[in-house]
Order: C-alpha cells, then sequence, then structure tokens
C-alpha cells in the first residue's frame, strides 16, 4: 500500500476499516477514506458523532481498534511527526508567553535557537501576531489566542495539519476574518489540512471536499467536491449560486443520515 | 444618545471630564475615610488597652507604653537581636529542607501510582494529625539542641507542601498534556513545560499554608527545647513574671508572621500571574 506523495509540504491521509469502541459504544465504523497530498476536507457532522474522535486518531492521540490510518504512507502509531494540530480550545500554555506558545512545537522538536527565532517571528507575522510576542494568553482576545494556536502548528510546518473545531468558540466576526487568513495561508503553501467541523458553509468556504458524517457509529456517507474556484474569499463564496446548492445537498445529506441535531451556523 | 454634530461632541466631552474628575474625588474622599477609620480604631484599642492595662495587677497584663519600654530595653541589651536571629536560623533551615525534600517527594508521588498507592495513606493521616502531639517523641529522639528545633519545623512545614504540590501536579490539564504529546514532547519535555509550571500556583499556596505552620512550630519548638529563641523570651518572661517583657516577643512574633505571609502571597502572585485570571480562561 503505497501512499501517492505529493509536494514536499503535504503528506497524504488513508483510512482503511478504521473502527474504534468506547467500551459498548461504537464511536467510529468502518470509516474508508483516501485524502491526496496537498487537499483540503472538511469532516463534517453533527456534534458528538465521532469526528474529533477519527481527527484525534489520525493525530494520534489516541488508538484504533481495528483498520489503519496511514500518514505519508506510514502507519500511525503515536503522533506522526508529519502532523501538527490546532486545538478547538486553543490549547495555550498560560504560563508560556505568545511568543514562548507559538515556539512551543520548535523547541519540542529541538530547533537551535536562531532558526527558532526567525520562524516564530515569521509565523506570528504570518497570523498579525506581531507586538504581542510578550502577552500572556490571557491579556488577548479569543481571536487572537487562536491565531496563536494556528502559528504554533504552521510552525513546525507540518505537513498535515489537523483542525479540530478550531474557530467554534470564537465570535462570528472574528471566525469570518479568520477563515479568510487561513484561505489565504493555505492557498500559498497547499499543506494536506483536516479540517472538523459542525458548520456547513464553513465546510463549504474552506474546502476542496467535504466528508459528510453520520451519527453513532460515525461513518463517511458522502464524499462532495467543492468546485468553487480559488483564490477564494468568504464573502464572494457566500455570494455563488453553487454555495446555495452545495448546502442545500449538506443539509439533505445530514437529517438523511440521521443527523437532525447538525447544527446550522 | 447620538453624538453626530461637533457641538453634542464637545459636550459630551466636557461632561466625561467633569464625570472623570467627580469619581477622582469620590476615591479620595473614600481612601481618606478609610485611613481616618483605621487610625480611630488603633487609638481606641491603644487607649483602652492602655487604661485597661494599667489598672490592673501588672503580673497579669501590661500598658502599651511599658511593652513599649521593655522593647526598648530588649533591643539595647541585645536580647531581642539574639533571640530573632536564633529563632530565623532555625525555621530557614526547618522551612528550606521542607522546600528541598517536598517538592521532588510530591513529584515522584505524583508521577508514580504505586507510590501513590503506598504512601497516600500516611502523608494523609500525618497531615490530619495534629503535629504537636509528636513534639515530645521528637525531643525524646532528637534531644533538646538546635537539631530537634529544625526537625520540628520542618514536620510542621512540610505536609502542606508535600499535598499541594502532588494536588498541583496531578490537577494539570489533560488537554494541554495532549498538545504536548502532538508535537511530540517525550515525558521530561511534558514535566518541564506542562506539568512543573501548572502547579506553580499550587506550590506558592503551600508556601504560604507552610510558613504559618512553621512559625507556629517554631514556637513550640522554643518552648520545650533549649534556651534560645522567641519562644523562650515569652517563656522565661512568664516564669517570671515579667508580663511587659512577654508581650514583646510576642508582638515580635506576629509581625514576621504578617510579613512572611506577605512575601509569600506576593510570590504567589508574581510567580503564576496567569493563575489570577483563571476565570477569563
Amino acid at each position: 500500500m503505497v501512499a501517492p506523495e505529493g509536494g514536499l509540504r503535504a503528506a497524504s491521509v488513508e483510512c482503511h476499516g478504521v473502527e474504534k469502541w468506547f467500551g459498548e459504544l461504537n464511536v467510529l465504523a468502518a470509516v474508508d477514506f483516501s485524502i491526496p497530498a496537498g487537499a483540503f476536507v472538511s469532516v463534517l457532522g453533527p456534534s458528538g458523532c465521532g469526528k474529533t474522535t477519527l481527527m484525534r486518531a489520525i493525530g494520534g492521540l489516541t488508538g484504533i481498534d481495528d483498520g489503519e490510518i496511514l500518514v505519508g504512507g506510514r502507519r500511525v502509531d503515536g503522533p506522526p511527526p508529519e502532523a501538527a494540530i490546532v486545538f478547538q480550545q486553543f490549547g495555550l500554555m498560560p504560563w508560556k508567553t505568545i511568543y514562548d506558545n507559538v515556539a512551543f512545537g520548535l523547541v519540542a522538536r529541538g530547533f537551535d535557537k536562531r532558526q527558532l527565532d526567525e520562524r516564530v517571528r515569521h509565523y506570528l507575522d504570518l497570523v498579525h501576531l506581531s507586538g504581542f510576542e510578550r502577552s500572556y494568553p490571557y491579556q488577548v482576545s479569543g481571536g487572537m489566542q487562536q491565531r496563536a494556536g494556528l502559528a504554533r502548528a504552521l510552525a513546525v510546518e507540518p505537513k498535515l495539519l489537523l483542525m479540530d473545531e478550531p474557530f467554534a468558540s470564537v465570535d462570528a466576526m472574528t471566525r469570518e476574518i479568520l477563515h479568510d487568513e487561513l484561505l489565504g495561508i493555505w492557498e500559498r503553501d497547499r499543506r494536506t489540512v483536516v479540517f472538523i467541523t459542525h458548520s456547513i458553509d464553513e465546510a463549504i468556504v474552506l474546502s476542496d471536499e467535504i466528508f459528510v458524517m453520520s451519527r453513532s457509529p460515525a461513518t463517511v456517507v458522502a464524499q462532495i467536491p467543492v468546485d468553487i474556484q480559488r483564490p477564494r474569499r468568504e464573502r464572494t463564496v457566500r455570494g455563488l449560486p453553487q454555495f446555495g446548492e452545495l448546502r442545500e445537498y449538506c443539509w439533505d445529506l445530514l437529517e438523511s443520515g440521521g443527523a437532525e441535531e447538525a447544527a446550522r451556523s | 444618545m447620538t453624538a453626530g454634530t461637533p457641538e453634542l461632541r464637545l459636550a459630551s466631552e466636557e461632561k466625561r471630564a467633569a464625570n472623570r474628575e467627580r469619581i477622582r474625588r469620590a476615591r479620595t474622599r473614600r481612601r481618606l475615610t478609610m485611613w481616618g477609620v483605621r487610625l480611630a480604631s488603633l487609638a481606641i484599642v491603644l487607649g483602652v488597652w492602655q487604661w485597661y492595662g494599667s489598672s490592673v495587677n501588672p503580673i497579669l497584663f501590661a500598658p502599651p507604653t511599658k511593652i513599649a519600654h521593655a522593647f526598648v530595653m530588649l533591643v539595647r541589651d541585645g536580647t531581642l537581636g539574639r533571640a530573632l536571629v536564633q529563632s530565623l536560623t532555625v525555621f530557614g533551615i526547618g522551612m528550606g529542607a521542607a522546600i528541598a525534600v517536598a517538592i521532588p517527594l510530591a513529584l515522584v508521588w505524583a508521577r508514580y501510582q504505586v507510590v501513590d498507592w503506598a504512601i497516600q495513606g500516611y502523608v494523609n493521616a500525618l497531615y490530619a494529625t495534629p503535629l504537636v502531639a509528636l513534639v515530645p517523641l521528637l525531643i525524646l529522639w532528637f534531644g533538646f539542641g538546635v537539631e530537634a528545633k529544625v526537625i520540628i519545623i520542618f514536620s510542621f512545614a512540610l505536609f502542606p507542601l508535600l499535598i499541594n504540590t502532588y494536588q498541583g501536579a496531578r490537577s494539570v490539564d489533560r488537554g494541554l498534556v495532549e498538545v504536548a504529546e502532538s508535537f511530540g514532547c517525550g515525558e521530561l519535555a511534558t514535566w518541564r513545560h506542562v506539568i512543573l509550571p501548572s502547579a506553580v500556583p499550587f506550590i506558592t499556596a503551600g508556601l504560604n499554608l507552610a510558613v504559618g505552620r512553621a512559625l507556629v512550630g517554631m514556637i513550640i519548638a522554643e518552648f520545650y527545647t533549649s534556651a534560645s529563641g522567641l519562644g523562650y523570651m515569652v517563656i522565661s518572661a512568664g516564669n517570671t513574671f515579667q508580663t511587659a517583657k512577654m508581650f514583646v516577643p510576642i508582638l515580635v512574633v506576629m509581625a514576621l508572621g504578617v510579613l512572611l505571609l506577605g512575601v509569600t502571597r506576593t510570590l504567589k502572585r508574581k510567580a503564576s500571574p496567569w493563575s489570577e485570571q483563571e476565570g477569563r480562561l
């Protein structure tokens, strides 16, 4: 099973017959898909359907009970060095400054000081956090905390970026700004992204392809390509006729998939 | 509501300045009142004390003027200074030893489940025991010298530090441990970057508790053991019915307690500024 390896900067992701149980509860069943290197894929499903568990499994933070997951063609057994995660609750260390938080992944990987400083400043600049290096997370807004979370993940220059509902806990206006910034960053680098969300709109705006998941046990019920030209911006995408059509289509799928409670956000 | 025209905006700015001024004045008035009340309260307490202290048998009580006089005498002949140095020396050694033992031990305790199972019962039992009950036993074992004092202070300070550090290391946010793991941190790096810093507010809170208890231990140790320190000053003045002299070391210990607790509270605030803001996270 050889994975198609895209550019140097991106890694493919494959799931083969992935199954996961929490005691008696079957969380993931027969999850099969492959994501080519350099694609932006959203995993869309109702809250609590197991999509975060899927992401954690790809990120090596939780084991699976059957099947296998490959990242860049290698079987996942612990956090793959190709991947970096952007967490829903930001996951910043409250005792570290914004700078040290962004540097954290590089420190953990043993970068030397000069190389590290250059990178950290570059990515702080990229997410518009220059000038906040010495602030602590509690001193800045939620949106800025998540920018730091994003910069920390980008700074290790991962071939796979796993994003777990990263914008669910910031306000709507900030979310839209962050969407556009993420689009801008991604369209330049084209790292593989697996983006977990319960927002249909968010999935359409950002992705090349949307994987719709059903509820317990969760499995991928549909893979919907999003043929909207890039570069994209949220407001222009929302104005396109395809946007409404895709939105309806996803919505129908979620409803028929037994996901009555899918969030309409 | 709207400040659309320049005139309106100007008016509201004047109003704002007036408001600021009003608030500033109210705050000053409040602060003056506070200090006024405090001074009046102190004057009343000292006055009543002076009046009552002079009207009863001097063996039982002493007025502030006599205490002040005794204080000056004890400072002049060096008795107070010597006792203070003796007390602070054993306090420092005992406290330092408690910190040096408690923190590493607590980390090992928090890290290894086996250690947890093995020692948790004893630690909790000893923490619950009024350690005063053990003082005669400790004296029996270690004699009346400096060693016994240090060991008594050490044992009074040890448990709050031990238990707080353990709980700090245990109550680390699992999510942050996972963040570290996802970025490839090994166990040592996770301890360094996540578990230890997250335990800091608990350790400083433990330090605050430990200082209070160590002071109690210090005085008790000096009651029972060799003839030195502030505790011994209290006892010897009491035994010779020099009540005014007895108050001096008591007030010094009181001041010492206030000072040391202030230091540890400041340390807590400085060492973990984020923990003051927990509500916002």
